[in-house]
């Protein structure tokens, strides 16, 4: 049985087809990063994984089950999100971020054990001086390393992100890579769109290479970035060693 | 300022607020006889019992349930400028009572004007959820400007239908214009019977609407049922706004007010938020009824004309605040 399978997905909006028999699977501890010009359908992918959006045709499975077929508080224990720019419509402390990461796990009432594993991810990662601090007027570097620390509390098993270091300086970048590293040892599976080869060497296994919603190679980091796959990928010749 | 400070101030200002205003009116009562028909309401006085209790406590419950309307339109529509009033909510409301009285459908059964209020104020908010969800996604403003368009667009309505039908001028008049000075003990009853389970729904959910509050597709990969807390929210807005409407017509801006200024001090979290919505929703009405009674005594200011003074300038400030709109 695999463990995250994508089978047969088609996806179209207004007429407009942006996923075409897409097919792959994704083993437990893996880092995976779908790849693709802009507009190839790489965000709709992952928004389809995490059932934001639903397919035309086909299925998404975990541990052979189709992902439909669980309620949103189980999905979202297999699932957590990092989006591309973090939005946040209202000031809200940064604790009170970092606690919605329980939201799957919460009957009613936060509980005092929820505050008490917030507070620990905090102390972990030396945050205690960003926790009382509006959320909304963090940098978005500090917004991403929030949310992905969310991810920790959130206790899910696979992490999906989508372009997470776009609007970041080289500190945070570097900050967001180095702990995505560690996400990644400690076992977890991570589904990621990244824009830049050095990062996607940094951090993943394997890659997928979509093109205007199709996937035209798949495969190991090394084998898959090359000079031929890219120029094929991009229509442009590029110079790559 | 200091969170326990600002609260220990508010429930201090709402029992003197409760006392003055029990205490003011064309009869006048000492502070010490208004504790003593509070300790023992049978043998006080009739006026204070039928009269100014009903006024003053309908005052704050409207207040509260405003403020809460309020708060969850804000999350519904992930908009802070989001107020049931200036989003043709209320407007709604009233409309549907309007219509109501036109055809005589307000002698249906007991409480049917307060059923065609809940249900206009539903149509209005489902009408701006579904302009919310044209091309997308529209910007807070735009949404704003069309909640104000669906204002205007259901109060000509019922302009037209109430100066039509004569029957229905003097009843819409009378109800629109009276405010708190007729509500009795039934009203509150109502009143009582929206509020407190809306209240206890809300807070059962408020993890559910601070992570609504993120946008939908974070919500929904935090595992909220987006599609259960809109309908819970919808529901929840046209319930309390209807009921506010059916007691004492509509009055403006408390649900943008309080809201916006109890998350400046204790950020988005509906737990915090919804409790101290009722106290200061519930304290800023009984004082603006107050004032509407003593600045012109023995004439009465509606109470819409006070709020309006203290809201539109607030919604001025808050425009300006968000220059990312």
């Amino acid at each position: 049985m695999n463990y995250l399978e994508v089978k047969d997905i088609y996806f179209s909006y207004k007429d407009k087809e942006i996923l075409k028999n897409i097919n792959m699977t994704i083993n437990k501890g893996e880092s995976i990063t779908i790849f693709g010009p802009n507009g190839s359908g790489k965000t709709t992918l992952i928004k389809i994984i995490l059932s934001i959006l639903k397919p035309l045709k086909g299925e998404v499975f975990f541990k052979g089950e189709n992902i439909l077929n669980f309620d949103e508080r189980r999905r979202a224990k297999i699932f957590s999100y990092v989006p591309q720019k973090v939005t946040s419509f209202f000031p809200m402390s940064t604790f009170d971020y970092l606690i919605l990461g329980r939201t799957p796990y919460i009957n009613g009432f936060i509980k005092k054990d929820d505050r008490e594993l917030v507070s620990c991810w905090i102390e972990k990662f030396n945050i205690g001086h960003l926790k009382d601090l509006n959320f909304q007027f963090l940098s978005e570097g500090e917004k991403q390393l929030i949310t992905l620390i969310r991810t920790f509390i959130q206790e899910s098993e696979i992490i999906i992100l989508d372009e997470p270091l776009t609007h970041l300086d080289l500190k945070y970048r570097m900050k967001i890579l180095e702990l995505l590293k560690k996400i990644k040892l400690s076992g977890k599976t991570i589904i990621s769109i990244f824009h830049d080869l050095e990062s996607i060497k940094y951090i993943s296994d394997r890659v997928i290479l979509l093109k205007n919603g199709e996937i035209l190679k798949i495969g190991k980091v090394y084998d898959i970035i090359t000079q031929e796959n890219l120029t094929n990928l991009f229509e442009e010749n590029f110079l790559y060693s | 300022m200091n969170r326990k400070i600002f609260i220990l101030i508010l429930l201090i200002a709402l029992i003197f607020v409760f006392l003055l205003s029990m205490s003011f009116g064309s009869k006048k009562y000492s502070f010490y006889n208004i504790i003593k028909f509070l300790i023992n309401p049978k043998e006080g006085d009739e006026l204070l019992l039928k009269i100014r209790f009903p006024r003053v406590i309908s005052s704050f419950l409207v207040g509260a349930s405003l403020s809460i309307a309020g708060l969850l339109s804000q999350t519904l529509f992930l908009n802070p400028l989001a107020d049931p009033f200036l989003f043709g909510i209320s407007s709604g409301a009233n409309f549907f009572v309007t219509i109501s009285l036109f055809f005589g459908w307000d002698l249906i059964f007991k409480f049917s004007l307060s059923f065609f209020s809940f249900l206009g104020a539903l149509f209005a908010t489902f009408i701006i959820l579904l302009i919310s969800r044209v091309k997308g996604k529209i910007t807070p403003l735009n949404l704003l400007l069309a909640g104000i368009a669906l204002s205007y667009l259901f109060s000509s309505i019922s302009s037209f239908l109430t100066i039509w039908g004569r029957d229905v001028l003097n009843r819409s008049v009378f109800w629109t214009l009276s405010g708190f000075s007729t509500v009795n003990i039934e009203k509150i009853n109502i009143l009582l019977i929206i509020l407190i389970p809306s209240i206890i729904f809300s807070l059962l959910l408020n993890v559910q609407f601070d992570a609504f509050s993120l946008g939908e597709d974070e919500a929904i990969s935090l595992g909220v049922n987006v599609k259960l807390i809109k309908f819970v929210l919808l529901f929840l807005i046209a319930l309390l706004t209807g009921i506010s409407v059916y007691v004492s017509g509509i009055i403006g801006f408390i649900g943008l007010m309080v809201p916006n200024l109890l998350r400046s001090l204790f950020g988005l979290n509906h737990l915090k938020l919804i409790p101290l919505s009722i106290i200061l929703g519930g304290l800023l009405l009984m004082t603006s009824d107050l004032i509407g009674r003593f600045i012109l005594f023995p004439t009465e200011i509606p109470v819409s004309i006070i709020t309006s003074f203290l809201g539109a300038p607030f919604f001025l400030y808050l425009l300006f605040k968000k220059r990312s709109f």
